[in-house]
């Protein structure tokens, strides 16, 4: 029996109506202190200083692993609503029936001024379907 | 039965806070506005606690029977009405490091058994 198993609280039977109705989560902080949890573990790149600024902010102590497995559960879950709206998408905006055997892809890029005397490089892409033309003196031309 | 609304409640903890801060400042005349604001917030904290459990408790579905009422509960495996099994209490932490105590009715299904799980 590992150590898990021996901390693990005794098994309660049943199903409760107000968990549901208050849309509790597993757990025990409040689905808002949680929220709030997430929201500075995805932004603060690490979980030990994240928990620090929540016990700061919040005066509830939260363990580093706690915000792990909550950040990343929060973070499996969005990728599959992520996942379920790609594939809505798909199914719901099928490609177009006639499609392009060919298209033609060109980058090119510029230098552009900005205010303050700033130059910044844009950066362009053109798409289009290629048509072969001849030219004048029968030479082959996209 | 759900708790009903206690408007009274709210009044006696405003009351509270107002009254016990005033008392604090009087014992407390150098405290700068940082201490004023931690003591406040403090108080504040365990003000919005009881309030929220007031809340959230006054919700039908808090007590099996006035759940029942509108809509009996169904196990969510096999939707067979749920048997009343009593209550149990769930502690959560809120804003201030409060604890926020829910005592909420629970139920188990007699067809299929459903409703074995940790404590949540």
């Amino acid at each position: 029996m590992n150590a898990a198993m021996v901390s693990a609280p005794p098994a309660t039977v049943g199903f409760f109506p107000l968990d549901d109705e208050l849309g509790l989560l597993p757990g025990q902080l409040t689905p808002r202190l949680q929220e709030g949890l997430v929201r500075l573990s995805t932004h603060i790149p690490s979980f030990g200083k994240a928990v620090g600024e929540f016990a700061y902010w919040t005066q509830v102590d939260v363990r580093r692993t706690t915000a792990a497995r909550l950040t990343e559960a929060a973070g499996t879950t969005a990728v599959a609503l992520q996942t379920q709206a790609a594939e809505h998408i798909l199914h719901t905006y099928p490609l177009p029936a006639c499609a392009p055997d060919q298209v033609v892809l060109s980058v090119d890029g510029a230098m552009v001024p900005l205010v303050h005397g700033q130059w910044a490089e844009v950066r362009t892409l053109a798409i289009g379907e290629p048509c072969l033309t001849t030219t004048t003196d029968g030479q082959a031309e996209v | 039965m759900a708790r009903s609304l206690r408007p009274s409640v709210g009044h006696q903890l405003t009351e509270d806070i107002t009254s016990g801060m005033h008392e604090w400042r009087l014992q407390h005349p150098k405290a700068t506005l940082r201490e004023i604001e931690t003591e406040l917030d403090t108080r504040l904290a365990r003000a919005r606690a009881r309030m929220l459990e007031d809340l959230a408790l006054q919700n039908t579905a808090a007590s099996w029977q006035d759940a029942a009422h509108l809509h009996t509960p169904t196990c969510p495996q096999c939707g067979t009405p749920l048997d009343e099994r009593g209550t149990h209490s769930r502690t959560l932490l809120t804003h201030g490091g409060q604890e926020l105590t829910l005592e909420r009715s629970y139920g188990v299904c007699p067809a299929c058994n459903s409703g074995l799980f940790p404590p949540r």
